[in-house]
């Protein structure tokens, strides 16, 4: 029987906080992270809003001078790694262990090429020299030894990166796994990117209220930036140092539409298969599934589409089952999303509360679920199920549960 | 293959789909509709990102074209694609710098044992000598050159298809990283060596047993 994978470690920079506790306050009494932009002019910008993070505070462990020589990318990855080896209990005796690194994200490069500018001028794409990539550079500063990997199915990255995680941990590759996401997508290019697609809400002299899943006036998803980190290792493991579990990661499924680079294809069926794959992996039936963290990302024909998808996967259990979309309060945070909607279950199955949908005051008729709008529901939640899906026509699904 | 499907295509997406090209014969004989595909890409978007940057000099946030995001980020080529072959399974791009062989056998070889995929393919490009954009010269002309590598992987080789049996296994290793051609030599049996260091501790090696020539 397989060791089962679990979660003893979080590091969090996010648009609701920099640290687990404030994290979970936050989202729990449903606060928005979403702000007006301030770092730069966004005059002629489609949306002029987003999930803004601080900036972290340099973790125990690194040096000033090392610190202050990291750019603000470095500065997000390390801080979440260093503060979940922390967490985990690991930080000061990760010497001999095989550590892995999966990281989703996508533009790294981009955001690098796009700062050079800034600073310099010029446009960094110009430069030959070529950037460490975060992984690598990760990798070397903190001194680990296992294998390491960056990769992108957009926002459906740390699905996978949790998965891969737990798979090189059964593979006996290595002894525990940094996994997560980490994007910082708020340049002015990335995000007239995302406006001329028509991608964003336009609510900009409303920025809290704008991010609003499953309701009937949503228009658009709000971009944010952050990064989130787990430590993953073995259930014996953990056991062995006593460690902190936040929960199991059961299970995983992934598909692809085959459609549409952008466009959620009308047929569910790969987002159905992505479904029930995790819900097998982790040998859970769908009555037994307490909570939903929905990708719903606040698209017109997103969320609609997601909310038949659930329907089809839960039958008859759908209007039982609690589901929310945490990105009304933190706006859409990319390759990080799946990484901190996991977070959000693990608080979930820690305080047996479920976090709201906050703006959700005319729930769509087309999006016709068990919605927990505008306030935490306290419920037992043993199991709680992810979903996030990206553009290249990635579905993908986990499968959260609590362990005693 | 329709022209408007890849009308917005990056050079190293075209790339990775014309390298796929030799493989799909020989794995035609199943149907691959829920095979996953890995690419892994050297500076993925770079030109497009030095387009898109002359652009947003002369018109601002209006000059950004809406198909940069979907076809100049890292899950590109991956995405395009799944789209194009009509595969089902998961897909996903990896890498983006040096490394980006070893991250897609990594990638590869965890999909294979995480996911219910029946096989992965797996496909690495990049310029060689990497194209690097100037202002006068934002995208590659008819002089420089790609690498591409395509392979598909199962996790147990299937009687009715030609297949070589390698291994993959990570150690704790941290030595170079292999390189396009250093892995198509070793896979096409032209080096002596029993096994390749793929860097990032992962190490490609020969099974005793072959089982046919691929």
């Amino acid at each position: 029987m397989k060791d089962p994978t679990v979660i003893t470690g979080v590091g969090a920079v996010t648009p609701l906080g920099n640290e687990y506790r404030l994290i979970a306050e936050n989202l729990l009494q449903g606060r928005s992270g979403i702000r007006t932009i301030a770092a730069f002019p966004t005059d002629d910008q489609p949306s002029r809003i987003a999930g803004v993070i601080e900036a972290p505070a340099r973790p125990a462990g690194i040096p000033e001078p090392e610190w202050d020589e990291c750019d603000d990318f470095q500065r997000l990855v390390l801080a979440c790694a260093v503060n979940a080896l922390r967490d985990a209990g690991i930080w000061e005796r990760r010497d001999p262990l095989r550590i892995g690194i999966v990281l989703g994200t996508a533009t790294e490069m981009n955001w690098f090429w796009e700062t050079e500018q800034f600073r310099h001028g010029r446009p960094g794409v110009y430069d030959a020299t070529e950037r460490v990539p975060i992984v690598q550079w990760l990798q070397s500063k903190l001194g680990l030894n296992g294998p390491v990997l960056s990769l992108s199915a957009a926002c459906a990255s740390s699905n996978f990166a949790l998965s891969m995680a737990r798979s090189w941990l059964e593979m006996g590759w290595v002894d525990c796994c940094l996994a997560g996401g980490a994007d910082l997508a708020l340049t002015p290019m990335i995000l007239a990117g995302f406006g001329n697609l028509r991608a964003l809400s336009r609510r900009n002299d409303q920025p809290e209220t704008a991010s609003r899943p499953f309701d009937r006036d949503r228009d658009g998803f709000v971009l944010g930036e952050g990064g989130v980190l787990f430590l993953l290792e073995g259930r014996e493991s953990a056991n062995r140092r006593d460690g902190r579990v936040y929960g199991e990661l059961a299970g995983f499924g992934a598909a692809s539409d085959a459609h549409h680079m952008v466009i959620p294809s009308p047929h569910p069926e790969p987002a159905i298969t992505a479904m029930n794959q995790a819900l097998d992996q982790a040998k859970v039936n769908v009555d037994q599934v307490d909570y939903i963290n929905a990708h719903a990302t606040s698209t017109p024909v997103g969320d609609a589409a997601e909310a038949r998808i659930l329907h089809r996967v839960f039958g008859a259990h759908t209007p039982r089952i609690p589901v929310s979309s945490t990105k009304s309060m933190t706006g859409h945070l990319l390759t990080a999303a799946a990484a901190f909607e996991a977070l959000a279950c693990m608080i979930a199955l820690e305080g047996q509360v479920i976090p709201p949908t906050i703006n959700l005051e005319n729930p769509d008729p087309e999006c016709d679920l068990c919605h927990v709008p505008r306030q935490a529901l306290e419920r037992s939640v043993r199991i709680a199920v992810s979903n996030s899906f990206g553009f290249g026509g990635s579905n993908t699904s986990i499968v959260l549960r609590k362990v005693a | 293959m329709p022209a408007s499907l890849l009308r917005h295509s990056d050079d190293l997406t075209l790339a990775a789909l014309h390298g796929l090209q030799p493989v799909l014969p020989d794995i035609s004989p199943v149907s691959f509709e829920n095979w996953g595909v890995v690419v892994g890409a050297r500076q993925f978007g770079r030109s497009a990102q030095a387009q898109a940057s002359e652009r947003f000099r002369q018109e601002g946030a209006w000059g950004i074209s809406p198909h940069m995001i979907p076809h100049a980020s890292v899950h590109a080529p991956s995405g395009t694609i799944s789209l194009a072959l009509g595969l089902h399974g998961p897909n996903l791009g990896v890498g983006n710098g040096p490394g980006f062989v070893t991250e897609a056998f990594l990638a590869a070889a965890a999909l294979l044992h995480g996911t219910a995929t029946p096989g992965i393919l797996v496909v690495v490009t990049e310029f060689a000598p990497e194209f690097i954009p100037s202002p006068t010269q934002a995208t590659p002309g008819d002089d420089d050159l790609l690498n591409v590598l395509a392979l598909a992987l199962q996790s147990e080789p299937q009687d009715n298809l030609p297949a070589m049996s390698w291994h993959l296994d990570a150690t704790s290793t941290k030595d170079g990283f292999a390189s396009i051609t250093q892995v198509e030599a070793f896979l096409a049996d032209r080096m002596d060596r029993k096994q390749l260091s793929l860097g990032a501790g992962l190490v490609l090696g020969r099974e005793r047993t072959r089982r046919m020539a691929a």
